[in-house]
């Protein structure tokens, strides 16, 4: 009775695993950064050196960009990197460096609040491990099929189009300029495809860009005016008197 | 790839933030994990517009890089003041709710 009790349990297992194996190469990508990730995160609330926490959150913001590519969103993850890494941890380190805060070590962190702390956090770990792995045992994130790339056909010069391209259509060097016909697009590989000039680029920053500027337009009018309230309110709360 | 190993490296590195915050007495150091924890929130929020197959998770994850930069800007000019009349930027010190 259990062995057949066991059965579409086993089967499911086994159909996971070799799905699974479809995309090894992006679970050993999300292993290496993940352990990078924790790792640096880790040391960023463990060590007693300001500036190397400034270094390790450097590492942990860019991890998770990597994620975000990951998991294709290039354009979260380019913003990621332009807004923190490039703004955010610069700011850091300007804050650092104008409060001299114990630039050496930081010796704050006393025994009784660290075992608090670590309750804590290791409480809320294992009940959100719970409540993750019950809910979403087995949910995959399956990405769909990319679209068939679209088109406009337009004239170029054959000079300035991209060597992929041209190799792949035995274009003459000398023929000027040529118009690409549909049916010639439609035979390139779609690595090649997207280099030719009229071909809509890939990802999904069209789809935001869209539903930013029209669904969600009153939310993002509402962040710029944060963003300047926030600007003005930082200059008028720092500034000497 | 499977939706719970974001989710539990989000719930992770949510429960590191946490911790630096509850541990952390300098400043700077409390809002560095903060912005752990909105990492965290990104994560999530990305990995739930991957496995739903459209952009919402991705808007989101913008707005909350732009509110946390806002963040960030008026919490680092707090401590500034704090550190020029007090000296310190310890925020265990900070505990009187007087002007």
């Amino acid at each position: 009775m259990m062995g057949l009790a066991a059965m579409p349990l086993l089967a499911q297992a086994t159909d996971t695993l070799t799905r699974s194996e479809f995309d090894l190469p992006e679970n050993i990508a999300f292993a290496v950064i993940a352990g990078l990730m924790l790792y640096s995160a880790f040391r960023m609330v463990t060590t007693g050196n300001v500036v190397h926490a400034a270094l390790y959150l450097v590492i942990v913001l860019a991890a998770s960009a990597a994620i975000f590519i990951l998991l294709g969103s290039d354009f979260v993850g380019a913003t990621q990197i332009l807004v923190y890494i490039g703004a955010i941890v610069v700011l850091f380190l300007f804050g650092i460096m104008l409060t001299k805060a114990q630039l050496g070590d930081d010796d704050s962190v006393e025994n009784e609040r660290r075992t608090m702390g670590a309750l804590v956090g290791v409480l809320l770990m294992v009940v959100m491990t719970f409540a993750l792995v019950d809910t979403f045992e087995n949910t995959e994130i399956t990405f769909s099929e990319p679209e068939p790339i679209l088109y406009v056909p337009t004239e170029v010069q054959v000079g300035d189009l991209p060597t992929p391209v041209v190799e792949a259509l035995q274009l003459p060097a000398d023929a000027g300029a040529v118009t690409i016909s549909q049916a010639d697009f439609d035979g390139l590989d779609p690595e090649v495809q997207r280099r030719v000039p009229g071909a809509e680029v890939f990802g999904n920053n069209k789809q935001i860009a869209d539903s930013i500027f029209s669904q969600y337009i009153i939310p993002f009018e509402a962040v710029s005016v944060l963003l300047l309230a926030a600007l003005i309110g930082a200059v008028v709360v720092a500034r000497k008197e | 790839m499977m939706l719970n190993q974001f989710l539990l490296l989000a719930a992770a590195l949510f429960c590191l933030g946490v911790y630096g915050v509850l541990t952390r007495r300098n400043g700077v150091l409390v809002l560095m994990s903060v912005e752990l924890i909105l990492n965290a929130v990104n994560i999530n929020l990305v990995a739930f517009g991957a496995f739903q197959d459209n952009v919402m998770g991705d808007v989101f994850a913008v707005f909350v890089i732009a509110v946390a930069a806002a963040e960030v800007g008026v919490g680092l000019a707090m401590v500034l003041l704090m550190y020029r009349n007090r000296k310190s930027i310890d925020f265990s010190e900070v505990d009187m709710m007087k002007g």
